[in-house]
């Protein structure tokens, strides 16, 4: 019953409101002709010039630029700190061999002449027999 | 002074009164379910300002109320201009159509609703100016409704069965436009003074005083 007052109210609501919408909706469709035609000859002009009616104001190219900026910074950043090391690698377009590198490690072992190392094996077995 | 002269009404005063009252209750019901339509669509309409205006609102590119009213104006006639220039473009259509026809028949003064050459040849349509041939009342004169036309096509009305719903169409959707307009603008200045709006309810300035008088004192002691 609550339910039904609340729309009868409405509906009355609707009903007196009507009229007011009515004429103001009116009033913006005359002036809306004459503005749709002031548009239309200046989109006309802007499209000469590369522009459209709503992309370029100030505010949404200060929109652009702040929206683009954190973008640019972080890769800034990337490239001073790379923490991959894929990222340092630099590919060059040429051919070339790969360059092998000369190992000059040093020997763990100590080199001991041939014959020396013959004597004193010989005299191990001897002694180690006696 | 009225009460006797209800009482002594007739069968038929009774019939008309009962009419008239039911005319009254449909048209009331009409005009409800066309405003509630035409608030539903407004209202549907209006968030798309709060979309056009979001992110220099959010990222304080605009920062009073008379900048994002004039931002937001911008906006909300050039998004007019998108929806509208069908409707028109429609309309225009229909209207080439009309002058067309008048160029070839030489005939200017052509209407392109009409019941008898035109769009309205389609439709079932009454006269409510006939002749009532029974008594005269004094206080209110109900006149006959008379049936002016059936459905019937004309080859003659080919220009008005093309303009017509041209028209009809385009007209509706150039008012659905307009209305959206003139609620994204209600919608505008109500969010400009949202936005920008300061209040002072529960603010209690001795209390605010002895707040930042504990903090600093906190940080004197911490130092």
């Amino acid at each position: 019953m609550g339910n039904f007052f609340k729309n009868l109210g409405k509906g009355i609501g609707y009903f007196f409101a009507f009229p007011g919408l009515i004429i103001a909706i009116a009033l913006y469709a005359v002036v809306g002709i004459f503005v749709f035609i002031f548009q239309f000859f200046k989109l006309i002009f802007l499209f000469f010039t590369g522009r459209t009616l709503s992309s370029d104001l100030p505010e949404d190219i200060e929109l652009k630029n702040l929206q683009n900026k954190p973008v640019e910074e972080e890769k800034e950043q990337d490239n001073q700190l790379s923490l991959y090391p894929s990222d340092s690698i630099v590919y060059s377009s040429d051919y070339s061999s790969p360059i092998v590198e000369e190992k000059n490690e040093e020997p763990t072992q100590e080199v001991v002449p041939l014959d020396v190392l013959d004597n004193n094996e010989y005299d191990n077995k001897e002694g180690g027999e006696n | 002074m009225f009460i006797p002269t209800l009482v002594s009404l007739s069968d038929n005063d009774k019939r008309l009164i009962f009419s008239a009252l039911l005319i009254v209750i449909i048209l009331l019901v009409v005009i409800a379910l066309l405003g509630y339509v035409l608030v539903r669509v407004m209202k549907w309409q209006s968030k798309k300002m709060d979309t056009l205006i979001h992110d220099v609102v959010v990222n304080k590119i605009i920062t009073d109320r008379k900048h994002l009213i004039r931002y937001g104006r911008v906006k909300n006639w050039a998004l007019f201009f998108k929806q509208a220039y069908i409707p028109i473009l429609i309309a225009i259509v229909g209207l080439i159509i009309v002058i067309i026809h008048n160029a070839v028949y030489n005939y200017w003064s052509y209407n392109p609703f009409s019941t008898y050459d035109g769009f309205g040849t389609l439709f079932w349509t009454w006269k409510f100016s006939g002749n009532f041939t029974g008594t005269d009342y004094d206080l209110v004169r109900f006149q006959v409704i008379v049936l002016d036309n059936t459905p019937h096509m004309v080859a003659s009305a080919w220009a008005g069965y093309i303009a017509g719903p041209c028209f009809v169409i385009g007209g509706a959707w150039y008012i659905v436009a307009v209305s959206s307009l003139l609620a994204r603008t209600v919608l505008l200045y109500k969010r400009s003074k949202e936005i920008f709006e300061k209040s002072l309810a529960g603010y209690n300035q001795s209390e605010a005083d002895n707040k930042t008088e504990e903090v600093s004192s906190d940080n004197t002691t911490t130092n």
